[in-house]
C-alpha cells in the first residue's frame, strides 16, 4: 500500500524528520505519537507528496509517488487534515461531493451518477444524510468533522491519513470518528494512519504505535510494546503509569505529575 | 432500482440549473439590451427599433434614428456587455482563487495595472492601438502578482491582508497614474479623468472586437477550471490532497482574469465594483457553484454594466456621467455590507 523509507525532510537547514520508515498495511491502523514539534504532521504531509523529501522514498501500491499526477495520488490517498475556515457558502452535500474530484476523466465538467451515488453512501455511513443539504457553517463541530472525513472516505482511496482528527472533539464525537475509520479499515482493507496526542485514543484503535521524537522514530510496533513506561518518559519527559484498560485490555497511560502530588502534598 | 433512479436524475441536476439559470439571464439580458436601446437623450419608438434590431430596413426609423440606434448606441451597449462579461467573471475567478468574497479587480488594483499599462502604451506607442490592450494585460498581470505576493504572509491570505495589499498597490499606481497624466497636453487631461473613471463612449470597432475576443478566451479558460476553483474555494491546501494542481490552477486562473481586466479597462477604463456586485448577486441567487457562478457572472454581468451605463447616460441628459460613477454608486455599499457581516 503505502510505504515510506529513510524519509529525511529538512526545513532550510533544520531537518524536520531524519531517517523515518514507514509502512501501511491493508486493513490496519497506524497511529504516530510524539510531542509537539518532533515531526509528526510533516511526516504525514510527506506521505501525500505535499512536502518533497530531502532524502528516502515513499511507494504507492509499489510504485514511486512521484511517478504519480496529482490526482491519481489524491484517488490513493486521502487526507483528513486540520480543516481551513470556510468563506462561501457550502452544502455538506457539495462539501463531501467535492471528494469526487480525482475521479473525474479531466479536471473540468460535471460529477457522473457514480460520484452522487458515491457521495450518498458516505453521508450514510458518516450518518450525515438528514444534514446533506444544511451548510457547513451551519454544523456542531463534531458533524463538521464527520463532513471532512466523509469527503475522505467519499475518494474510496486506499490510504487514509489522518492529522489531529479528534482535536477539538468531546468524547463521544472523538470515538465516532475513529470507529468509522476502524469500519472502513475492516470493510475495504483500507489502511489508516493517525498523527495524534490523544494515547489512549491511540492504543485503542490503532495496530501499531510510531513513536516519534526531536524528527526521529524512537519505536514502532503494537501499542503494547510502544506504550510502556519507560519509552513514554523517554519521549515525553513526563512519568507515566501504564496498566492494562478494565474493560478493553488495551495498555491505559495515565501521567503522574511530580508538580501536582507536591500540591496534594 | 429506484434510489438508482433518483441518483441518475439529481447528477444532472446541476448541469441543468446551471442551462436554466443561464437561459433565465439570457432572457434578462435580451430586455436590458432592447431596454438600453431606445432610452437615452433622443427616446426611439419600441417596435420600430426591434423591428431594426432583428435586421430590416424598412422599420420607419428615420435616418437620424437609424443612426442612432447603430452607429451610436448599439456599439457602447456592445462594448458595456463586454466589459460587464470581463469583470465580473474576472472578479468571480479572483473570489474563488483567493478565497475572499471581497476580491476585486478594482479594489485589488488590477485595474490600476491595466490602466498605468493603458497610459503607458497611449503616451509612448500611441499610433498603435492593439499595444493598448497588449500593455493593459501586461499591467494587469504584474499587479495580481505583486497583490498575491504582498498578501501572502506565513498563515496564507486573509481577506483584510488581501484588501490592505491592494490598497497600497491601488494608491502606489494611482502616483503613477498622476504621473503619466502630467506628460500629457492639456486638453486631454479631462477626457483621460473621464476614462479613468470607467467610459464606454470612446471606442473603436477594433478595440470592441478585441474585448470580445478577450472575454470568450478568458471566460472559456475560468469555466475549464471552474471545478477546481469549487476546491480551491474550500482552501488550498484541501485542493491539493483532492487531486488539484493547485500551482497550474493559480497561473492559470491569474492569467485568464488579467486578460479580462486588461482587455476592458483597455477600452473603457476602469469601472469599478462590478466584479464585486454581480458574482455576490449571483452567488446569492443560485449558490456558489462556480461552474454556475462563472457562467451566470457573465450574463448578469453584462446586463448590470449596460443597465449602469444607461442610467449614467439618461440621468443628466444630455450630458453623461462615467459609467463607472455608476457602479461604485452601487458597489461601495454593498462593499461596507459584506465587510461589516463578516
Amino acid at each position: 500500500m503505502l510505504e515510506a523509507r529513510d524519509i529525511t525532510i529538512r526545513y532550510g537547514q533544520r531537518v524536520a524528520v531524519s531517517n523515518v520508515s514507514l509502512e501501511l498495511e491493508p486493513g490496519r491502523i497506524t497511529a504516530i505519537i510524539g510531542p509537539n514539534g518532533a515531526g509528526k504532521s510533516t511526516m504525514l504531509r510527506t506521505l501525500n507528496g505535499g512536502i518533497e523529501p530531502a532524502g528516502g522514498v515513499i511507494r504507492l501500491n509499489g510504485k514511486p509517488l512521484r511517478s504519480y499526477s496529482r490526482r491519481a495520488i489524491a484517488k490513493g490517498i486521502a487526507v483528513v487534515a486540520q480543516e481551513a475556515e470556510l468563506r462561501f457558502p457550502v452544502t455538506v452535500f457539495e462539501f463531501v461531493l467535492a471528494g469526487r474530484f480525482a475521479w473525474a476523466a479531466a479536471g473540468w465538467g460535471w460529477e457522473t451518477t457514480l460520484d452522487i451515488e458515491a457521495t450518498r453512501e458516505v453521508l450514510r455511513e458518516t450518518q450525515l444524510e438528514e444534514l446533506s443539504s444544511r451548510l457547513m457553517n451551519e454544523l456542531a463541530g463534531g458533524e463538521r468533522q464527520r463532513a471532512v472525513l466523509a469527503r475522505a472516505l467519499v475518494t474510496d482511496a486506499g490510504v487514509l491519513l489522518l492529522d489531529e482528527p479528534t482535536a477539538n472533539l468531546d468524547l463521544a464525537h472523538q470515538a465516532t470518528i475513529l470507529a468509522l475509520v476502524r469500519k472502513r479499515c475492516n470493510r475495504r482493507q483500507t489502511s489508516a494512519l493517525v498523527v495524534t496526542h490523544d494515547i489512549n485514543l491511540a492504543a485503542e484503535f490503532s495496530d501499531h504505535v510510531l513513536l516519534m521524537k526531536d524528527g526521529k522514530s524512537v519505536a514502532f510496533g503494537r501499542p503494547d510494546e510502544v506504550l510502556t513506561p519507560e519509552l513514554l518518559k523517554e519521549v515525553f519527559a513526563v512519568r507515566v503509569l501504564v496498566d492494562a484498560h478494565p474493560i478493553t485490555g488495551v495498555p491505559r497511560v495515565t501521567p503522574v505529575h511530580e508538580a501536582h502530588r507536591n500540591l496534594q502534598r | 432500482m429506484s434510489t438508482q433512479k433518483k441518483s441518475i436524475e439529481s447528477g444532472h441536476a446541476t448541469l441543468r440549473r446551471a442551462l436554466a439559470v443561464c437561459g433565465l439571464l439570457l432572457v434578462g439580458l435580451a430586455v436590458v439590451l432592447v431596454l438600453a436601446a431606445v432610452v437615452g437623450s433622443q427616446r426611439l419608438p419600441l417596435a420600430s427599433s426591434l423591428c431594426a434590431l432583428t435586421g430590416r430596413s424598412d422599420c420607419g426609423l428615420s435616418s437620424e434614428q437609424q443612426a442612432i440606434l447603430f452607429d451610436i448606441r448599439l456599439p457602447r451597449i456592445l462594448l458595456a456587455g463586454a466589459v460587464g462579461i470581463c469583470l465580473a467573471t474576472a472578479g468571480a475567478g479572483y473570489q474563488a482563487l483567493l478565497r475572499n468574497p471581497l476580491a476585486e479587480p478594482y479594489l485589488l488594483g488590477v485595474s490600476n495595472g491595466a490602466a498605468v499599462g493603458t497610459m503607458v502604451a497611449l503616451v509612448f506607442f500611441g499610433t498603435h492601438e492593439w499595444s493598448r490592450p497588449v500593455m493593459a494585460f501586461a499591467g494587469a498581470l504584474a499587479a495580481t502578482f505583486v497583490v498575491y505576493r504582498l498578501a501572502r504572509g506565513r498563515a496564507g491570505a486573509t481577506p483584510e491582508r488581501l484588501i490592505l495589499a491592494g490598497v497600497i498597490v491601488t494608491t502606489f499606481l494611482s502616483s503613477g497614474i498622476v504621473f503619466i497624466t502630467t506628460l500629457m497636453d492639456a486638453t486631454r487631461i479631462r477626457s483621460f479623468t473621464f476614462w479613468l473613471l470607467g467610459d464606454l463612449s470612446g471606442t473603436t470597432s477594433s478595440l470592441l472586437a478585441v474585448t470580445f475576443v478577450a472575454a470568450g478566451i478568458g471566460v472559456a479558460v475560468l469555466a475549464l477550471n471552474a471545478r477546481s476553483l469549487n476546491l480551491m474555494m474550500l482552501g488550498e491546501r484541501d485542493a491539493f490532497d483532492l487531486g488539484v494542481e493547485v500551482g497550474r490552477v493559480r497561473i492559470t486562473v491569474f492569467v485568464a482574469a488579467s486578460l479580462l481586466v486588461g482587455a476592458s479597462v483597455a477600452s473603457s477604463g476602469s469601472v469599478g465594483y462590478v466584479g464585486l456586485v454581480v458574482p455576490h448577486l449571483v452567488r446569492l441567487s443560485f449558490g456558489s457553484d462556480n461552474r454556475i457562478v462563472i457562467a451566470a457572472s457573465a450574463l448578469a454581468g453584462a446586463a448590470f454594466v449596460i443597465l449602469a451605463d444607461t442610467v449614467a447616460r439618461t440621468i443628466i441628459a444630455p450630458r453623461e456621467l462615467p459609467v463607472g460613477a455608476i457602479t461604485a454608486l452601487i458597489g461601495a455599499p454593498l462593499f461596507v455590507y459584506l465587510l461589516k457581516r463578516r
